[in-house]
């Protein structure tokens, strides 16, 4: 029988205005089946059982330099275990999967 | 700090109309000053007072605990009834 | 010239090599909690805090917060942003807020610091003394936000004196009273699992949305700035559950036992939560229910605990109760307010058409069915749902003994306990389990019900009570009977705002 792998994610505050934009974009082009759902001052954005987020990928939506660690100025909640912070990626994802 | 538990032959009981558990209003026990010199039948009367319930209807009371369900006589003194502090009651309409 | 080191070097630099072994005194008197609890420890010190969050970076990162948060409020106030809100019936739920959350967050804090102080673990040590730090930094703006707010608004003049001595606040004090009183694992479990990394989304991510939509930037920006250090919380709640239940399996089943007891203890102290979802808002953007699915059924128990079934752990005891109780909570939660309205800081209100449409279509199975009637006795009169009297409470949650029983809605959830030729009364099959694991802890409580009734604050009941607890009864009862309501209307009237601009 096959499980569908629970959602890992981050909740975005949206004042974080285009630096979020570019996150959420970054996590859609680094990772399959990202779902994103709109609460006005803030965003969830989601994905089965891993979510990677890359500063390069960030940069290179947002188009200036980007530091890794400043995500947490506009991570307003998250769910999953955060297996890897570094200054080039992080890693939120449960480990059953 | 006045409080009237300093006298020994004060209790705290808490009665509960069982009507209102059963319709919408669901409102809860109140506290209501006895002694445990009281009769069941006066014990009665300071409940239906407290829950300003219509006098000329009749009532009875039953005594809540965990393992059981008491109805009090009227007659009776409450202390020998057992009624301790803190017991939780039922108004029920006869 | 050396390399510069990366995030985890600088981290452990400034974090790893501070601590040192006592050399004049047992280490088992220095850290007497550390053995009491049954927690087996191996090697903690492989344990680390993924936010890695240092000093320097701390303090700077929070003063930008907290420049931001006062830009935000100095505008709102200047503004008249009070005025500008749908309906200022909102301001009943911020003051419940106010009332239930500010005193969290200060109790917060001296739990933060007893965590640090007695567990030796130094990752434990520097995430909670940032913690410690944030509970005090949000104490503080919400004070902020409620010096403002009381110019206003009745019920918050003398702020003090009504956290200390209001009954509905006894809820939260024994909360955190239940906590600072077990030992500093138990703490960590109660706090940062059980309240921050379950339920704390839920109060501050769907109310902020909720405070949005009916126009209250100022409470937006409070609950932003509260909620961005949410995360770092959440991430020591759920490290230290980790290391505490792979450092030896005999942790397992201890921490089984806090986790039943806390998820419900936090659940209960978060029911008021879902009238300010559900109710105090004109405008509401997400329900109880759907915000207690995705926050706690999908994140928590479809994610984190089948994590951790690799550990032997299962969900918390009662987490089914709560989630058939969804249907049911805010509705049952704002019929007790309702009942007590007279006699509390912020005030019920009479429903309006929108809210029954709302409601029932959100709630199709229960509120027209269990609750709308309640209701509609209102519309006549303010006080038809009034208690005659002062009501019993739970003896683990305090809250009064008005909850349904899921499973039978028309019944009460009430359960009774024998202890020591005593009867305790309990709200529900949870609170029951929590008293009889620890009957011992909970027949020491102080019960303002019992208090009330005995008279220590005066014979004439409810009225001498108001004197004790900082406000008067006309800032009490229903909300748009209330003066607070006239003076909004007119403040709007002096702005122009009552005119309503339509058509081209």
């Amino acid at each position: 029988m096959e499980t569908k792998a629970a959602y890992v994610g981050m909740d975005l505050d949206t004042s974080g205005g285009d630096v979020v934009e570019a996150i959420i974009e970054a996590v859609e082009r680094d990772n399959e089946g990202v779902v994103v759902e709109d609460f006005t001052v803030y965003k969830k954005v989601k994905a089965p059982g891993k979510l990677l987020v890359r500063r390069e990928t960030v940069e290179e939506c947002l188009g200036r330099e980007w530091e890794m660690d400043s995500l947490q100025l506009f991570m307003s909640s998250y769910f999953g275990f955060i297996s890897d912070w570094d200054e080039d990626q992080l890693i939120i994802h449960w480990e059953n999967v | 700090m006045p409080n009237y538990l300093k006298d020994s032959n004060h209790l705290l009981i808490w009665p509960v109309f069982k009507e209102v558990t059963e319709n919408d209003l669901f409102i809860c026990n109140i506290g209501v000053r006895a002694r445990y010199d009281m009769t069941g039948e006066e014990l009665l009367q300071a409940c239906v007072d407290a829950w300003q319930l219509d006098k000329d209807k009749k009532y009875r009371l039953r005594l809540i605990r965990p393992d059981q369900q008491v109805d009090i006589p009227p007659d009776t003194v409450i202390k020998e009834i057992g009624i301790r502090n803190g017991d939780p009651l039922e108004i029920i309409s006869c | 010239m050396a390399a510069r080191m990366g995030l985890k070097q600088k981290y452990h630099a400034m974090t790893r090599d501070l601590m040192w072994d006592s050399q004049e005194f047992d280490m088992k008197r220095v850290y007497p909690l550390i053995e009491k609890e049954g927690i087996i420890l191996k090697d903690p010190s492989r344990w680390e805090d993924p936010f890695r969050m240092a000093y320097n970076q701390y303090v700077k990162v929070q003063a930008e917060k907290d420049l931001l948060y006062h830009a935000v409020r100095n505008a709102f106030e200047a503004n008249e942003g009070h005025a500008k809100v749908v309906d200022a019936r909102w301001y009943e739920g911020v003051k419940a807020f106010a009332i239930a959350v500010q005193p969290a967050e200060y109790q917060a804090h001296r739990l933060m610091a007893y965590i640090g102080r007695n567990i030796p673990i130094e990752a434990i040590r520097f995430a909670t003394i940032n913690q410690c730090l944030d509970e005090l930094r949000h104490a503080q703006i919400e004070i902020k936000h409620y010096a403002h707010m009381s110019k206003k608004i009745d019920g918050l003049h003398a702020y003090a004196q009504t956290n200390e001595n209001l009954w509905f606040n006894t809820v939260t004090k024994s909360f955190f009273e239940d906590a600072l009183s077990a030992g500093p694992f138990e703490a960590l479990v109660a706090i940062a699992f059980s309240f921050e990394y379950v339920f704390t989304n839920i109060l501050f991510l769907p109310f902020a949305t909720s405070a949005a939509a009916v126009g209250d930037d100022n409470f937006v920006a409070v609950g932003k700035s509260v909620q961005s250090d949410e995360s770092r919380h959440m991430a020591l709640g759920m490290s230290a559950l980790k290391m505490l239940l792979e450092e030896d399996d005999r942790n397992v089943p201890i921490i089984q036992r806090w986790l039943d007891k806390w998820y419900w203890r936090a659940y209960r102290i978060f029911s008021v939560v879902a009238t300010l979802i559900d109710y105090y808002p004109r405008i509401r953007p997400i329900s109880w229910k759907r915000a207690f699915k995705t926050y706690v059924e999908d994140q928590v128990f479809e994610g984190l605990f089948k994590d951790f079934r690799k550990y032997g752990i299962r969900l918390p005891l009662h987490a089914e109760d709560s989630i058939k109780e969804k249907e049911h909570y805010s509705h049952a939660v704002m019929r007790i307010l309702n009942h007590a309205k007279h006699v509390n800081a912020f005030r019920g209100f009479r429903l309006h058409p929108d809210d029954y449409e709302w409601l029932s279509s959100e709630y199709p199975d229960t509120f027209e069915r269990y609750y709308a009637p309640f209701f509609r006795r209102m519309d006549d009169h303010v006080l038809a749902v009034a208690t005659p009297g002062i009501p019993a409470i739970c003896t683990v949650c305090q809250i009064p003994l008005e909850f349904p029983d899921p499973d039978n809605p028309t019944r009460f959830w009430t359960q009774y306990s024998e202890y020591n030729n005593k009867t305790y009364m309990t709200c529900s099959p949870g609170c029951k389990h929590i008293f009889e694991q620890e009957p011992h802890k909970y027949a020491q409580i102080w019960w303002p019900a019992e208090a009330y009734v005995s008279g220590e604050f005066g014979e004439n009941l409810p009225d001498d009570l108001f004197k004790y607890f900082g406000f008067a009864p006309e800032e009490a009862n229903e909300y748009y009977s209330s003066r607070d309501y006239e003076r909004w209307l007119q403040y709007r009237k002096q702005l122009g705002l009552d005119q309503i601009f339509t058509g081209r």
